[in-house]
């Protein structure tokens, strides 16, 4: 950087025209018969500070400051310059704590601050319906068709039902598509455009249902999407018009919706491959809850207004339908809000952490420039000695940290762009819009803006002080101010500080960690290795087919074996899932004992336990000789047995399905065989008793997922699988492939999402403020070298000086460790949602993670106390 | 360290008197400025003294505001010096100046006598 030519010489004729007045004056002291030396020295002094009088005159010419900063910006790096180890240290100190944050910023950018993608998305808002224990509940068609009645604060309301598992049986094979039976406002409340045809339209939604309810696609329409127009229909063009084949019912396609375009109920749920219009009829069960209902507010109604009309519609419904809404109310809330408010507390947290990372790398760079202004001292003195302003000697060394924190910046941000990817890739699959996760411009901003922060805040005090210095004090030969000097106490505040926030970290890691192995440990049940599920749901439009019990049992077990001839297949069953297995509850009655009480209970093919390995402990399990007409078997888990009969064998003990009430004439059922608990629901809280029935002899608890360990890769399986479920049924189609690893690793994902973070965190904050406490007690002994030496000369041991250098350590560690476990305390309520297994004030936690700090903080004094112990007292006399 | 800021607070005190001293001086013909500051307090019966610290910046802040202009000549014994002289609107400047300066004197004058006369009475 250099100034413009004509600057120059500007400069070089103020230089010249002072040099003349000086010459002029001297000239007529001399005239006026003084010695020429002595005539110097006059006109020098009469004409005063001639660096000063440059400076001001200079000022006139306007522009100055833009070109201090330059001048400034010059110095600075030419300092940092000529001391890389310094900047490179502060720079990789600030880039990494930058980078961190601006990975942060742009995950909470794009999960918690960008708008979702539809028009005026903030006017979008969530209806649910409560009960009494006040959690969110989906809506009957009853109160939505009220509601859509009376409510005034709404330019509209549309009603959603989600169908996840519907059979598009047309084209060459049947295939398992996500359908959304939307009402009639849907699309425009949201704002969506047609790629191709059009959106619904009123004359779309004809009540053509005789019984009033919304099962069924009478006289519907549909809207695909993007996708399965792109993947099932080869983006034709002429699909317009035509119909497709919805659980054997022909429904028009009257367009093709953008390929941007899409919805989903929230996070985790299925997203919709075709939208069908739809009538929700006032026939439908009004104890049935099963809509999504989303409403847009008028622009002049706020939420709150919204709410307190709906309370009132609400109360009104409570007086005309009592039996179904008795104890209903309705919550509102932003549909942004409903989607991403279970995480924002987590996101939340993490970006605590990471601006406590933040907080220890500027303290640790505040403690660097402290130091270095120490040792700059007399640079500074003689530049305000020939008259820089404080201002401007201010401006200077805010200039420098500034810059500092800027070049921290850019190395944050190449990091930031190395590691984005990772961390978006370890993010759970169920992280809101983690596709909307970018390093766009907003983050660049957040990252320019806290770097310039950092800088301010991390320079203003060593600036402050370095700039308010005594002069004369300083410009005597440096000599260094002893122990207890201010700069001390203010490096020995900041690292207090480091101590304290990293302690916090430091325990919060620690939970994640415990939260993390105990979710681990958890003994599972099964072998997860090697098994696909999918959904082999039977074709139910074909009621005709299923009607009875025993042709949806029979369609289960030919499906299994079905499978099981495979090659590459080592065994499939139909079943529950383990880990997300669904269930029916099923009422017991045992012999003997005068009670019931309900377990969950499914029906399973004979293959099923070795299928997912679980382990039989004993008995037998399901075989070929379980039949519909032999006698009525059952397999339980430990947890049942525990609990039905404690301390003895079950096998052969016997049991009856029952209502609420003892049954009349009891069907017994024996248990035949005794399994481990398998972890059937989620890997928290206990065990879930089960009960397990032959597919053969089911009551009706089914579940349509097939399991099947493979030996192949399940890519390959997919035709031979197909065809298979084909061979029960024409129209049978095979759901999405997934492996229970797959499933099981989605429920690690958040803990390790959070586990990572945190701890990378607390890594982070542990290296920064080891690295601050060793600098400040290093320091401190460089500077009291001189004081050392003296006392080792009168006679001090080198014992005694190592406790007077780690008794300033101990002190700091010891209140910033008080400091951290109180904050620690104080914010533990933060963390409950993420841990598991153990308490957010583990004991163990806390006493651990504190004791090992501490002796890091002491080794970390310790290594730079020893050094002092070695000093010469005759060298160190006569060193400065 | 306070130095700029007395500096500064003697421009603002002197600001229009010493423009006014500055134009008055250059009326009659080139200037360098050395010369101005002996002249003015020449003139002024040693009385007043254009200290440099203001009177370079207000030469520099006149020629921006081109009241003013400067160019190097060579002086009698061969030195090169920067001399500034009255441009036309400089002259037209001096003249409001003066006249305002004049009648803020005679208003000042007629105000302190006429407390004088009160106090007298």
């Amino acid at each position: 950087m250099r100034f413009p030519l004509w600057r120059r010489r500007q400069d070089e004729d103020l230089d010249e025209e002072i040099r003349n007045h000086l010459q002029m004056a001297m000239r007529d002291h001399v005239d006026r018969g003084q010695p020429a030396e002595e005539a110097h020295r006059s006109a020098l002094r009469e004409f005063g500070n001639v660096a000063l009088v440059k400076e001001v005159t200079r000022d006139m010419w306007g522009w100055t400051w833009l070109e201090r900063l330059a001048q400034d910006v010059r110095f600075g790096l030419r300092l940092l310059r000529r001391s890389p180890g310094f900047t490179a240290l502060a720079v990789l100190t600030l880039g990494v704590a930058l980078g961190a944050s601006a990975i942060m910023f742009s995950i909470i950018n794009g999960v918690l601050l960008l708008p979702l993608p539809y028009r005026d998305s903030n006017r979008l808002v969530r209806l649910y319906t409560t009960a009494g224990d006040g959690k969110n509940d989906a809506v009957s068609a009853l109160d939505f068709i009220d509601w859509a009645r009376q409510a005034r604060s709404f330019e509209g309301i549309a009603a959603i039902h989600t169908s996840p598992f519907e059979t598009l049986n047309d084209r060459d094979f049947p295939e398992q598509i996500v359908v959304m039976a939307v009402s009639s406002e849907f699309f425009r409340l949201l704002g969506a455009l047609p790629a191709m045809g059009r959106l619904f339209q009123p004359g779309d939604f004809v009540f053509s249902n005789r019984d009033g309810r919304n099962s069924g696609y009478d006289g519907a329409v549909a809207v695909l999407s993007y996708g399965l127009w792109q993947s099932r229909y080869g983006s034709d063009q002429n699909l317009i018009g035509h119909s497709i084949s919805i659980e054997g019912k022909s429904v028009k396609v009257v367009g093709v919706a953008a390929p941007d375009f899409q919805f989903s109920a929230g996070v985790g749920q299925p997203k919709a491959d075709c939208w069908v219009s739809s009538v929700f009829g006032e026939k439908e069960d009004p104890r049935f809850r099963s809509l999504m209902v989303i409403g847009r507010t008028r622009k002049d109604v706020t939420l709150g207004q919204a709410q307190a009309e709906m309370n009132a519609i609400a109360s009104g419904i409570k007086r005309t339908r009592p039996k179904t809404n008795a104890n209903r109310s309705v919550r509102l809330l932003s549909l942004h809000e409903s989607m991403v408010g279970n995480v924002r507390r987590q996101l939340l947290v993490l970006f605590g952490a990471v601006a406590f990372v933040l907080l220890i790398a500027c303290s640790n760079i505040a403690n660097l420039l402290l130091a270095r202004a120490a040792t700059r001292q007399k640079e500074i003195a003689v530049r305000s000695s020939v008259g820089a302003s404080r201002w401007r000697l201010m401006r200077q060394l805010l200039t420098e940290s500034v810059l500092l924190c800027l070049l921290g910046g850019l190395a944050g941000i190449l990091l930031a762009l190395c590691c984005k990817n990772a961390i978006i890739a370890l993010a759970p699959e169920d992280l809101p819009r983690v596709d909307a996760i970018v390093f766009d411009a907003k983050s660049f901003a957040f990252m320019f803006l806290s770097a310039l922060l950092t800088g301010v805040l991390c320079g203003v005090v060593p600036a402050l002080r370095a700039s308010r210095m005594d002069l004369t004090e300083a410009l005597k030969d440096g000599t260094l101010s002893p122990m207890g000097s201010r700069r001390g106490w203010l490096g020995h505040g900041l690292v207090t500080a480091q101590i304290s926030l990293t302690l916090m970290l430091l325990i919060a890691s620690g939970l994640m960690i415990r939260t993390y192995a105990r979710l681990h440990a958890v003994p599972l049940g099964f072998d997860a290795a090697n098994v696909i599920v999918f959904n082999a749901r039977p074709p139910l439009f074909k009621s005709q087919n299923y009607r009875r019990l025993d042709a949806w049992t029979g369609y289960c077990e030919s499906v299994a074996k079905q499978i099981q001839r495979i090659p590459g297949v080592d065994s499939a069953a139909m079943g529950a899932l383990p880990i997300k297995g669904a269930a029916v509850g099923m009422g017991v009655y045992v012999e003997g004992q005068d009670k019931v009480t309900s377990y969950n209970s499914v029906s399973t093919t004979s293959e099923y336990f070795r299928v997912i390995g679980a382990r039989l402990l004993e008995g037998r399990l399901f075989n070929e000789s379980d039949r519909a007409d032999s006698l009525r078997v059952a397999i339980v888990n430990q947890s049942v047995a525990q609990r039905l009969w404690p301390g003895s064998n079950p096998i052969g003990k016997r049991f009856a399905p029952a209502g609420r009430e003892k049954p009349a004439n009891p069907e017994w059922i024996q248990v035949i065989g005794l399994v481990a608990d398998v972890r059937m629901s989620g890997l928290e809280g206990p065990p879930v008793p089960f009960i397990y029935i032959p597919m053969s002899q089911s009551q009706g608890a089914f579940s349509f997922m097939a399991l099947v360990r493979i030996t192949t890769s399940p890519s390959s399986l997919v035709p031979l699988l197909r065809k298979a479920l084909q061979n029960v049924d024409r129209d049978a189609a095979l759901g999405k492939i997934e492996t229970i690893e797959e499933i099981l690793d989605s429920k690690f994902a958040e803990r390790r999402f959070n586990l990572l973070l945190i701890s990378v965190f607390g890594g982070l904050a542990f290296v920064l403020a080891t690295i601050g406490i060793y600098g400040t007690i290093a320091y401190s002994v460089s500077r009291r070298t001189h004081e050392i030496g003296i006392r080792m000369a009168l006679g001090a041991q080198a014992g005694n000086v190592l406790r007077l250098l780690i008794r300033q350590g101990l002190w700091m560690l010891t209140i910033g460790e008080a400091i951290g476990l109180a904050g620690a305390l104080a914010l533990n309520k933060l963390l409950s949602s993420m841990v598991f297994g153990v308490t957010t004030t583990d004991a163990l936690t806390y006493i651990v993670v504190s004791l090992t700090w501490a002796a890091v903080a002491i080794l970390a004094s310790f290594l730079p106390a020893r050094r002092a112990t070695w000093i010469d007292p005759m060298l160190a006399l006569r060193c400065e | 360290m306070l130095r700029k800021k007395q500096y500064q607070n003697r421009i603002d005190l002197l600001q229009g008197t010493l423009d006014l001293l500055i134009l008055q001086t250059l009326q009659w013909g080139p200037q360098h400025g050395y010369g101005i500051s002996q002249a003015i307090r020449a003139n002024s019966g040693e009385v007043l003294r254009a200290d440099t610290g203001s009177l370079y910046p207000a030469l520099h802040r006149l020629e921006r505001q081109r009241w003013i202009a400067s160019s190097w000549t060579v002086s009698e014994n061969k030195q090169r010096t920067k001399v500034y002289r009255l441009t036309a609107a400089g002259k037209k400047q001096l003249a409001s100046e003066r006249s305002r300066w004049e009648q803020l004197v005679a208003a000042m004058a007629s105000a302190m006598n006429a407390a004088k006369k009160e106090s007298g009475a």
